[in-house]
């Protein structure tokens, strides 16, 4: 009966309720026809429209009809390799990759560490570090590799801010990747010096020498060719500023 | 010569009724294929990720998204479907897009939940085609299911929904709530740990006993390709990798689809009175339509939404999600078996080859 609302307004010649219903639920099914058809017929326009323009973008971008790709990926691959020597297309991609991580829930850590290994590349500190520490607060940093690139990033980071909650924060994430790299049957050797190292150059900072020397020793017993090793407990033993 | 009688007939209820030919059912249709290839792929680790293979893209357009678009060209060329869903066939494509659009102008809220939601309901989406392809061959192979043994093959296909929305990352319950759930699961780490188990071992031994329950009870035995359609998509959720389950289940849902739904049309286009081609044209001429429409949607429209300023990325995983999602909704309507409904005479029919062969 929900037609015959459909109706108000208009004037009908005398009729009885039931007649009046009746041509109401016709022209109000009508209307409904109507509509649906009309809303049919606009979603058929739209998307041949949509899938002209499409083609038309592809070509003008591209200079070819949309190829196989499946969803974002190799736009992304394009995007990513030309941003690390334009500056302006860097920023196009990590806004892109961003937008991956907010909306795809399943990439989402794929996608934070692809956005910290792509960072460090192009030496964005500040975005490998936001990015690693999105996993890190989730849990979900899976290698202790990004521990520790997350504790130099650290380091380096308090050279321009003398902040000394980084250095704290370093020395939290150089732990945990000491930690994860003990519990591996057969860690890298040379990572896993990497975060003696850091741990060491974390504690220089905090001026706590002694424990500096425990970890720059445990370095260059894993590594023996590690050189900030080298150079912290030459700093620390002889004097001698590292490099 | 009775019992060789009885044996032949067992044969034959086990085999069940095939559209086409056994083969072809049992491979395409109840996902031997995918079983075959899974285990190859277990065995070969190396092969198990091709989501970087080079011809992935094309395989997927010709099973993936041209699966997708089938829905939606069988809702336009299944007889009657206009008049008996109205709203289906005639206003719910403006409401998907202006879904998408809605969901583009704030793609970060809406577009994730989108997303999210199109994830977790795949799995859900994929074990009640395997319930429906079950259901279907029963009926079609004489094994009378009843309300209790319906309800009851319902859930026996349910465990690798249930494992998936539960346990699974970025989906279900951890995108419904994820730090209630996060919280939850880390604090009973062994009780989960046990129920995925259970799960996993459910979405195999339920099937095996309500088979078996079946072959026992008056209803007769249900033919092996209903089991196998609900195992094959057990294997795909239970035994992969969530990411290998995602790229294995949809190629090979893919291919189970198209198989099923090209079937349909050419049997309801050749029982056209006016019909005038063979089964080989309109299994033709509707895969094509499958592919292009396919090819449209999904990698020309996105396009078009890049041109008027939206981003590359959110534009396809959106345009994706929506696609994902009309279909799960179409799916719902266009596959119902109810003896009134055009399906049904299909799934009943007894000719079986000679049917299109004779057409043609």
């Amino acid at each position: 009966m929900g037609s015959t609302s459909l109706l108000r307004g208009c004037r009908w010649p005398r009729m009885d309720g039931a007649h009046r219903c009746e041509m109401g639920e016709t022209l109000g099914m009508e209307t409904r026809d109507a509509i649906y058809r009309g809303s049919f017929w606009l979603a058929v326009a739209l998307t041949v429209a949509a899938t002209g323009v499409g083609i038309y973008e592809s070509i003008v971008i591209q200079g070819r009809p949309p190829g196989l790709e499946i969803l974002y990926r190799d736009y992304l691959v394009d995007l990513i390799d030309e941003g690390k020597t334009d500056d302006d297309v860097y920023e196009r991609a990590l806004s892109e990759m961003q937008m991956v991580v907010d909306i795809d829930l399943t990439q989402r850590v794929i996608m934070l560490g692809s956005i910290a290994d792509y960072a460090e590349i192009t030496g964005d500190r500040e975005v490998e570090i936001e990015a690693l520490r999105e996993l890190a607060a989730h849990n979900e940093i899976g290698e202790p590799k990004r521990y520790n690139n997350l504790a130099t990033a650290l380091i380096d980071s308090w050279s321009e801010t003398h902040d000394a909650n980084l250095v704290n924060e370093s020395i939290k994430y150089s732990s945990l990747a000491i930690n994860m790299f003990k519990a591996l049957p057969a860690p890298e050797k040379l990572e896993f010096a990497k975060s003696h190292c850091n741990l060491g150059a974390a504690y220089v900072l905090l001026r706590d020498h002694r424990n500096a020397v425990v970890h720059f020793q445990e370095a260059l017993k894993l590594d023996p060719t590690l050189i900030q090793a080298q150079q912290g407990l030459a700093y620390l033993m002889q004097g001698q500023p590292p490099q | 010569m009775n019992q060789l009688d009885s044996h032949n007939s067992l044969g034959s209820a086990l085999l069940g009724r095939s559209f086409v030919h056994p083969l072809f059912d049992y491979l395409l249709i109840g996902g031997a294929l995918s079983l075959m290839a899974t285990v190859f792929a277990l065995s070969n680790p190396d092969y198990l990720d091709i989501s970087e293979a080079a011809a992935v893209p094309l395989f997927v357009l010709l099973s993936n998204s041209s699966h997708f678009a089938a829905s939606t060209v069988r809702l336009y060329t299944k007889p009657g479907a206009n008049k008996a869903l109205p709203f289906l066939t005639m206003l719910f494509p403006l409401v998907t897009i202006a879904v998408v659009t809605f969901c583009l102008f704030d793609p970060t809220q809406s577009g994730r939940h989108i997303n999210s939601f199109y994830l977790t309901w795949s799995p859900y989406h994929y074990a009640a085609q395997a319930y429906g392809l079950a259901v279907m061959y029963s009926y079609r192979s004489g094994c009378i299911l009843g309300k209790t043994d319906k309800r009851l093959l319902w859930w026996v296909c349910m465990p690798a929904f249930f494992l998936t929305f539960f346990f699974r990352p970025a989906v279900g319950m951890e995108w419904l709530m994820p730090d209630v759930w996060a919280s939850t699961t880390a604090g009973a780490e062994a009780f989960f740990d046990a129920t995925q188990f259970s799960l996993t071992v459910l979405a195999f031994v339920a099937p095996v006993a309500l088979f078996v329950k079946l072959w026992r009870s008056k209803s007769g035995p249900m033919p092996v390709i209903s089991l196998m359609a609900i195992v094959s998509n057990a294997v795909w959720w239970c035994v992969l990798s969530p990411r290998h389950a995602f790229v294995w289940a949809t190629i090979f849902h893919g291919i189970q689809y198209l198989a099923i739904v090209t079937i349909f049309h050419v049997k309801d286009q050749v029982a056209r009175p006016e019909n005038r081609r063979g089964w080989v044209f309109h299994s033709i001429s509707f895969y094509a339509m499958c592919i292009a429409l396919g090819y449209a949607l999904f990698q020309c429209v996105p396009l078009a939404y890049v041109f008027a300023g939206f981003g590359h990325v959110e534009s396809m995983l959106i345009i994706a999600a929506a696609i994902n999602l009309h279909h799960f909704i179409v799916d719902a309507y266009i596959w119902r078996l109810k003896p009134t409904d055009g399906n049904r005479k299909i799934v009943d029919s007894v000719t079986q080859t000679a049917e299109p062969a004779a057409a043609s």
